[in-house]
């Protein structure tokens, strides 16, 4: 097997992991499946193509604006809907993100028509060589973001003030606002965290391929994947899990064909949820 | 031994959750139609122990046998066909169904389905023949309580359990699950009670297993549990005498009288901006059943008002309702002159309430210094918050030393220090306490109340929920024991000091032998059974 298809697999993962890092991080704090994720991601897709292909901006400068965008957007969705809403049942906020999503496709459809879009960049088709092996530009530029990214919300979560307090409102959100937390502040700020990360991977989505207001699905479920893969709670096991999940899928593509691109993600999703539902990276909880 | 004459036998039963012993050799026998009763404090195994003869836990030692059959080997609903059957403490029916299916749907667990006639006697016995065709969603609490029973019986058990039945029922409602439970014996069901309210112990059985710490430490009839030493120590906390403790102060009597005549944490006062809490008229609980009934309570800067209580007082719920966590029904709650009843559970903190959950809570996963961090407020200067921290280290320097150790690797007294700290780093005005010495060996408890006389010292009000009733008065300038949500004493630590008083208060009695000779009290239940030293 060639060096050029496992430093796809590992650049794409890095893809796979930033948009599975926003997911873990509402499901680990909140305990919320949010099912609109891949709308967060595309939204931000959308949000940066008014500027990139209105305005002539380049993606990468339009990035940290299409995730402030969507973090604006996702605040008070959290703050004002879906909190109230987790007071009450476990089903109700699932429902709603998925009602959420169908309402953002909709959005899209109306607001950008169906025809798919691309962000166009001057790397988007390049392709550069690494100590030999060929590899996509715009998969380079990806994967190194998502590393900044992924140690950026690391170093959040463990070494300020307020990561702790996010870490204290996941675990024990009825002590966390004994101390004086504000646990409806800290879930809507988290989603509009995993929001703007959604964005990131929005973009860079944009610029590697086309998008349409239906493509948030399969990234949605790539996330999970990833997700499943990491276990819940750990930053570097997402950013793991998801070079694994690109690397497992390059390679059976390379082997079987592009028709089992889709089918070896979600068996790898199933396998770990049978077998080991704690996730690859995680270790199991004593006791 | 074993006769035909035995329902169920219980031998050297033992069982372990991870390395916390619930249960040590546990030997209990009951005879055919006789009504037993399990007590103890918190954590003393009552439950763990219906649980293993349910079959709902395994147990690790010993063996239960149900007349001949050995019973702790089988799944759960082997034993409730074989004719055991478990009611709880929180009734748990099928919501959208009426209370006639959700008792035919317990029949139907065991054996064959249940017929008309039988199940409408069955509704009778439980006085919920009229309520039959209503949604057991539409039922009030005692209602519940029946239904739970009723589905309970409807297995058509030998023996029926009770756990904690009784649990958050006052006055007349009281009377009829007592009354039910009574019915249910009479026609020959064996009967095994879970129960922390004394009375109904009192009235419904014939014989008492007293546990503690998951070891049986007193057998027999009510009257002679009543007087037992060894029990009324375990129920009223630390039996070493207040003087073997750290030097906290002790009671000063000439002061406690001074106190209690200036009425400082009496009823009905208006608020005054002075005051750090006050509490009036607050009634509150969870969901139909109200844990606190009618309370007030005043506390000033810079006091120690302690509140004690048998389990299920309402002395945690009283903790949660100043917090905001227990919603409050009626009544004010005032915090520095301010009216903070609705306000939500994180501004309270913000005004300088702190608060010391039972059970510690501390963030296991995140380390010392952090939870400490967390105490403060997020915007706190960063020179600030190291002072406080110093300060706190001050007090409890172990913090210090395991600064970046994860707090769930500490002991159980060095987790109660971190959790005081972490409520300390708020510097707050009042620090609410409760059970802060639960669980704990004697040297962590006087290291914890050595500290607590150092907080209060720099005039931190504090009110201390506390099960261990010497300790407690050793401490406070004030003292208020609860009795199923209602006062039966307020005044100072001095009129509790003598056992009758502190008998009186705790269990509505003068003395442990009125308890067991008066079966019918007269008085009006949830009424202050005897209120000492009350100066209003």
């Amino acid at each position: 097997m060639s060096l050029d298809v496992l430093a796809a697999g590992i650049l794409a993962g890095g893809l796979y992991a930033l948009i599975g890092l926003g997911i873990s991080l509402v499901f680990g704090v909140l305990g919320l499946m949010n099912l609109a994720h891949g709308e967060l991601v595309i939204g931000g897709a959308y949000l940066a193509s008014l500027l990139v292909v209105d305005a002539g901006w380049d993606p990468l400068a339009a990035l940290p604006l299409a995730m402030a965008g969507m973090a604006l957007i996702a605040y008070p969705l959290q703050r004002y809907l879906l909190t109230p809403l987790l007071r009450g049942s476990k089903s109700a906020p699932l429902v709603a993100t998925f009602g959420l999503s169908l309402l953002a496709q909709a959005l899209f459809q109306a607001a950008f028509g169906t025809h798919p879009k691309a962000l166009p960049a001057s790397y988007a088709d390049t392709g550069l060589s690494v100590l030999g092996v060929r590899v996509q530009t715009v998969y380079v530029i990806a994967f190194g973001l998502t590393v900044v990214l992924c140690a950026g919300t690391h170093l959040i979560l463990t070494r300020t003030r307020a990561g702790s307090a996010l870490r204290a409102a996941s675990a024990d959100p009825d002590t966390a606002a004994v101390l004086g937390i504000d646990v409806d502040r800290v879930y809507a700020m988290t989603f509009a965290g995993a929001a703007a990360l959604a964005a990131a991977g929005g973009v860079l989505t944009g610029v590697a391929q086309s998008f349409t207001p239906s493509s948030g699905l399969p990234l949605l479920l790539t996330g999970f994947a990833v997700m499943a893969l990491a276990g819940i709670g750990s930053v570097g096991g997402v950013l793991a899990a998801g070079v694994a999940l690109g690397v497992l899928q390059s390679v059976s593509v390379s082997l079987f064909g592009g028709g089992w691109r889709d089918v070896v993600v979600y068996l790898a999703f199933f396998l770990v949820l049978a077998v080991r539902p704690q996730g690859l990276f995680r270790k199991a909880y004593a006791g | 031994m074993r006769t035909s004459d035995t329902a169920l036998t219980v031998r050297g039963l033992g069982k372990h959750f991870g390395g916390v012993t619930a249960l040590d050799g546990v030997d209990l026998t009951v005879r055919r139609a006789e009504a037993v009763a399990v007590i103890g404090p918190n954590g003393a195994g009552k439950s763990t122990l219906l649980k293993l003869i349910a079959g709902v836990h395994r147990r690790d030692s010993g063996s239960i046998h149900l007349g001949e059959r050995r019973l702790d080997r089988l799944p759960p609903h082997r034993i409730t066909r074989l004719g055991v059957a478990l009611a709880h403490q929180v009734p748990r029916p099928f919501h959208g169904l009426t209370v006639r299916d959700n008792v035919r749907i317990g029949a139907m667990a065991a054996g064959p389905p249940m017929r008309g006639p039988e199940l409408d006697e069955l509704l009778a016995l439980c006085r919920l023949d009229t309520k039959a065709a209503r949604p057991a969603d539409s039922l009030r609490v005692l209602d519940l309580k029946r239904l739970e029973v009723a589905r309970a019986l409807a297995t058509r058990p030998q023996v029926l359990m009770l756990d904690e039945v009784a649990a958050g029922l006052v006055g007349r409602e009281l009377d009829e699950a007592i009354d039910l439970i009574r019915r249910v014996h009479q026609r020959g069901t064996t009967v095994i009670l879970v129960e922390h309210i004394e009375r109904v112990v009192r009235e419904l059985v014939d014989r008492v297993l007293v546990l503690n710490w998951g070891r049986p430490i007193a057998e027999g009839t009510p009257a002679q549990i009543a007087l037992d030493e060894q029990v009324r120590a375990v129920y009223l906390g630390d039996s070493s005498p207040a003087g073997t403790g750290p030097a906290v102060h002790s009671p000063d009597v000439s002061q406690d009288m001074r106190s209690a005549g200036q009425d400082t944490a009496s009823t009905a006062v208006p608020a005054d901006t002075d005051d750090v809490l006050v509490l009036d008229g607050v009634t509150s609980g969870y969901g139909d059943m109200l844990a606190l009934r009618d309370f007030s309570l005043r506390v000033r800067p810079g006091q120690i008002v302690t509140v004690l209580g048998a389990n299920g007082a309402g002395k945690s719920t009283l903790c949660g309702t100043l917090m905001g966590t227990v919603g409050t029904r009626t009544g004010r709650i005032t915090a520095f002159g301010r009216d903070i009843t609705r306000l939500p559970v994180h501004e309270r903190a913000r005004l300088g309430i702190a608060y010391c959950q039972e059970g510690r809570r501390v963030f296991g996963d995140l380390t010392v210094a952090e939870n400490l961090q967390l105490g403060a407020p997020l915007s706190l200067a960063k020179g600030e918050l190291h002072t406080r921290m110093d300060r706190v280290h001050a007090v409890f320097p172990v913090l210090a030393e395991r600064a970046g150790q994860k707090a769930g690797t500490m002991s159980g007294g060095q987790q109660q220090m971190l959790a005081v700290g972490r409520a300390l780093m708020a510097n707050p005005s009042v620090l609410i306490c409760d059970e802060i010495s639960l669980g704990l060996a004697p040297v962590a408890i006087d290291a914890l109340y050595q500290a607590l006389t150092e907080i209060n010292a720099q005039g931190v009000a504090i009110l201390l929920v506390e099960q261990n009733v010497k300790r407690a008065l050793g401490i406070c300038d004030h003292a208020v024991v609860l009795s199923r949500g209602r006062v039966s004493y307020r005044g100072g630590p001095a009129g509790l000091l003598d056992e009758a008083d502190l008998d009186a208060a705790y269990f509505g009695t003068p003395t442990p032998d009125a308890a067991v000779s008066s079966t019918t009290p007269a008085t009006h239940p949830g009424s202050p059974a005897r209120t000492t030293g009350d100066p209003s």
